[in-house]
């Protein structure tokens, strides 16, 4: 801890291959859970018909 | 203390760190706790649960489970804040992973035996503190390693909330269907199993997280923030943050932008087809509900980082003025007048990235005014405001539309009347947010040493 707190003691040294690990662990998952979503919003576009039996009944 | 390596004094970080290493490990804990949102997949088969005696529980009771987790959610986090900044980043989320890996199991034992109060423990109050602790738990060491860009930092983070409900919602009900059919019991062992995962996925987040070393500061940035009377230079500590009339302006910004979002959020499937009967398929208002999902957890990150460059005061004037304008307006594309599916939908989305940019920006809202020494405690105080919110915002919607049932009036009919509701919520916070002024000096910390808090040894000057 006794480093001089110059710009350069601040640059990082970490390798790029380990920043870009640690956000594949979150982006992987991220990217799982999102094309589900987005599978499931495309569902916005779907025009078929909406029989009758379908549509929302009044609630309780 | 017990597990010294958790404390923050072993998690500063060393010379050569990239502090792009710290947004992962708080989106890890995000990620992880947003699984909260995605609770409803969970309500049907509870439902379908059967004691010995044959006995069920009514969807008013299971859905206590949700709001137990929210109100510990903010309990929690208004009561360890001031904790957490002395103990630091690391042992709040491994705190945070052990109460949420822990509610999961507790509930599981729960959903076996048939005990509710077991799951109204087990995932309400011991995850709910779970969600306390993780949420404010990475803020202000995101704000310490970012002070050249704290809305995009804390932006990330938060938007992995919005995120988590996306990962929790299909890994839950696959977990589901996958042990349905190998003649297991579905919910006790997907909650094991998710307690399991999370808790794992948590300890990454728990053992990248570091602290920057004392006088650290971005290299190439000269520690010059953009000049406005409401960037302070300042600190406030918590116990003095919170008797200022500007912790309870942002309360109440915070209050009303997150009611207003849930008078969407909390109908979004079934006021698309009241809206639209025999328009909009149930089908298409799942999809609506996924877009709802996604510019909600987008916004987060697009709001945030854009009130770095707007500034706060600025952003929040956007969402409460546009807002007004979008809520007032979203009914008049219903049947019989516009008639406009697209235009409705447009406008829900942009509300909604708001509703979101409103929970991501705030606490660099509370950076700018009380400074970043205490704003993981400041902010686990205000999120009080969510708590409150999630009772009232479905309140007013639930309230109005029973009336409406009850008097045998279309439901179609009473949504003008709740987005207006609204609107009147959202001119509340328009006005408080015109209200925010810099934080009087007699508030500011005299002995200031942001790295290493000691609250003992710092008073304010009043």
């Amino acid at each position: 801890m006794n480093e001089p707190r110059s710009d350069t003691a601040n640059r990082s040294t970490t390798s790029p291959l380990l920043i870009a690990a640690a956000w594949l662990v979150v982006v992987l998952p991220t990217a799982w859970g999102l094309s589900y979503t987005v599978q499931n919003a495309l569902k916005i576009f779907d025009h078929t018909p909406v029989p009758a039996a379908t549509v929302t009944p009044p609630a309780k | 203390m017990a597990f010294a390596f958790l404390d923050r004094s072993h998690s500063i970080a060393k010379p050569g760190y990239s502090r792009w290493l710290v947004p992962p490990a708080a989106l890890a804990i995000h990620l992880s706790i947003g699984q909260a949102y995605a609770f409803s997949v969970f309500k049907n088969p509870l439902l379908a649960l059967h004691a010995a005696d044959g006995s069920a529980w009514s969807l008013k009771e299971v859905g206590y489970i949700f709001s137990i987790a929210i109100l510990f959610l903010g309990l929690s986090a208004a009561l360890f804040g001031a904790w957490l900044e002395r103990a630091g980043p690391r042992r709040a989320m491994f705190y945070s992973a052990c109460c949420f890996g822990a509610g999961f199991c507790v509930a599981s034992v729960g959903a076996s035996f048939h005990s509710l109060t077991l799951i109204y423990f087990g995932y309400g109050v011991l995850g709910g503190i779970g969600l306390g602790l993780g949420y404010i738990s990475p803020v202000s060491t995101l704000i310490k390693w970012f002070p050249d860009r704290p809305g995009l930092a804390t932006g990330l983070a938060i938007m992995g909330f919005g995120g988590g409900a996306m990962i929790g919602g299909p890994l839950g009900n696959q977990l589901m269907a996958h042990f349905k059919a190998a003649g297991q019991p579905a919910i006790p062992y997907t909650w094991i199993a998710m307690g399991v995962v999370y808790f794992i996925f948590m300890m990454f987040g728990v053992f990248t997280i570091r602290v920057p070393r004392e006088g650290w500061k971005p290299a190439g940035w000269s520690g010059e923030t953009k000049v406005s009377a409401l960037i302070s230079t300042h600190n406030v500590d918590v116990h003095h943050a919170w008797r200022t009339p500007q912790f309870w302006l942002l309360w109440i910004i915070l209050f009303t932008n997150v009611t207003a979002g849930i008078g969407i959020l909390e109908q979004a499937a079934p006021m698309i087809q009241d809206l639209f009967k025999g328009v909009v398929s149930p089908t298409a208002a799942v999809g609506f509900v996924g877009l709802l999902s996604i510019f909600n957890m987008a916004g987060r990150f697009f709001w945030a980082s854009m009130s770095d460059i707007l500034g706060r005061k600025p952003t929040y004037f956007i969402f409460f003025a546009l807002g007004i304008v979008l809520y007032f307006f979203m009914p008049a594309t219903r049947l019989g007048q516009l008639g406009s599916v697209n235009l409705f939908v447009a406008i829900a989305v942009v509300a909604l990235s708001m509703y979101g940019g409103g929970f991501a920006t705030i606490p660099a809202y509370l950076k700018d005014l009380f400074g970043g020494f205490n704003v993981s405690a400041i902010h686990g105080r205000l999120l009080t405001a969510w708590s409150l919110a999630g009772i009232v915002g479905p309140l007013i919607v639930n309230a109005i539309l029973d009336h409406y049932v009850a008097t045998h009036r279309p439901k179609a009919e009473a949504y003008p009347l709740i987005l207006h509701i609204m609107c009147g919520l959202l001119a509340v916070g328009f006005v408080a947010n015109l209200l925010v002024k810099p934080v009087d000096r007699k508030y500011w910390m005299r002995d200031e040493k942001e790295s290493e808090p000691n609250p003992s040894k710092l008073v304010a000057s009043n």
